[in-house]
């Protein structure tokens, strides 16, 4: 998963993604993998609160995702979409969803603690970094099911006014999550 | 070679690694690539030694294994190596790292399996009679 630009100042991360069809969330799923290497390249610099701001803005807007796509994208699967595909099953999301928020939540509390307890919390990155490989391998699984499957057919099913006012909603979410990560007006 | 000796050649190989790895993750720069090529081949060349010292893998579904999951960790040294000469062909940077790395993780899982079944099949009182031998 090689970045196509990975950002090394915090204070340079924007957000610059438009939503018009379902299918550009997959440059968010972009960004993620993008921010999540720029985490491990920070900690291979040693530079840990930058890489804790990074890991921050992967968890608040994952979080963020995470809400929106339960309570919206797969309601509107679920209405819209006739016969969900084999391989694209509700429970396939929330699931995956739910494995990684727990991996994420993980790595923040240990983060947090490397920057609290320094002292007392070794930075072991040959383990640090394999938990990072299964959370990247869980990223292009879930973000490939994303694509071929949620994405692909609400573009297909969802009609224009709904998707409209749904991606506008959602943009503008994701927005707020990175100003307000990054302490932005 | 032994399966006895070739096990403790492959933990002694997964702890070197995992050696030059912490390194990789913290100064990623050719010399590191280049001791990292080094240990893996020196593995390669020992894996080699030991496939071709078991004897008659059809015989018995244990050996098959090790023969399937041999060629396969010798498929996989083959891929680092082309990645890392890749790498090393132009500039060293912290994403090329993180790349083997990556490449290493799904290698390392492989490696560890082979060895529990290599711990398991050799350790059979039927399999003690084909024990590879130098």
């Amino acid at each position: 998963m090689t970045p196509l630009s990975v950002t090394t100042d915090m204070t340079l991360v924007t957000f610059d993604i438009t939503y018009s069809t379902f299918s550009d969330m997959d440059r968010l799923n972009r960004f993620f993998e993008d921010q999540f290497v720029a985490h491990q390249i920070a900690i291979m610099h040693n530079r840990l609160e930058q890489a804790m701001g990074h890991l921050e803005l992967v968890f608040e807007l994952y979080r963020q995702h995470e809400r929106d796509t339960d309570r919206l994208l797969l309601a509107l699967y679920e209405k819209y979409v006739r016969q969900i595909p084999e391989g694209g099953a509700v429970l396939f999301f929330v699931r995956e969803h739910h494995f990684i928020m727990k991996r994420l939540s993980e790595l923040i509390r240990y983060m947090g603690k490397l920057l609290l307890d320094p002292e007392g919390t070794p930075l072991r990155r040959v383990p640090l970094f394999e938990e990072h490989c299964a959370l990247k391998d869980m990223f292009d699984h879930h973000h490939a099911r994303d694509r071929h499957f949620l994405f692909r057919y609400l573009d297909k099913s969802v009609p224009r006014l709904e998707k409209e006012t749904v991606l506008a909603e959602m943009e503008a979410r994701h927005r707020e999550v990175v100003r307000n990560i990054q302490g932005q007006p | 070679m032994t399966a006895a000796a070739f096990i403790s050649a492959t933990r002694d190989f997964l702890d070197r690694l995992e050696t030059l790895q912490e390194l990789l993750l913290q100064h990623p720069d050719e010399a590191i690539f280049h001791r990292i090529r080094d240990l893996q081949e020196h593995f390669l060349q020992q894996i080699k030694a030991f496939a071709s010292a078991l004897t008659d893998p059809l015989a018995d579904p244990g050996i098959f294994l090790i023969r399937k999951q041999n060629e396969l960790i010798q498929q996989h040294l083959y891929n680092l190596r082309e990645r890392i000469d890749l790498h090393l062909s132009t500039t060293i940077s912290p994403q090329k790292a993180l790349d083997v790395f990556d490449h290493q993780y799904r290698f390392k899982k492989v490696v560890r399996k082979h060895l529990e079944d290599l711990e398991q099949v050799f350790s059979t009182p039927d399999n003690a009679s084909d024990h590879p031998e130098n």
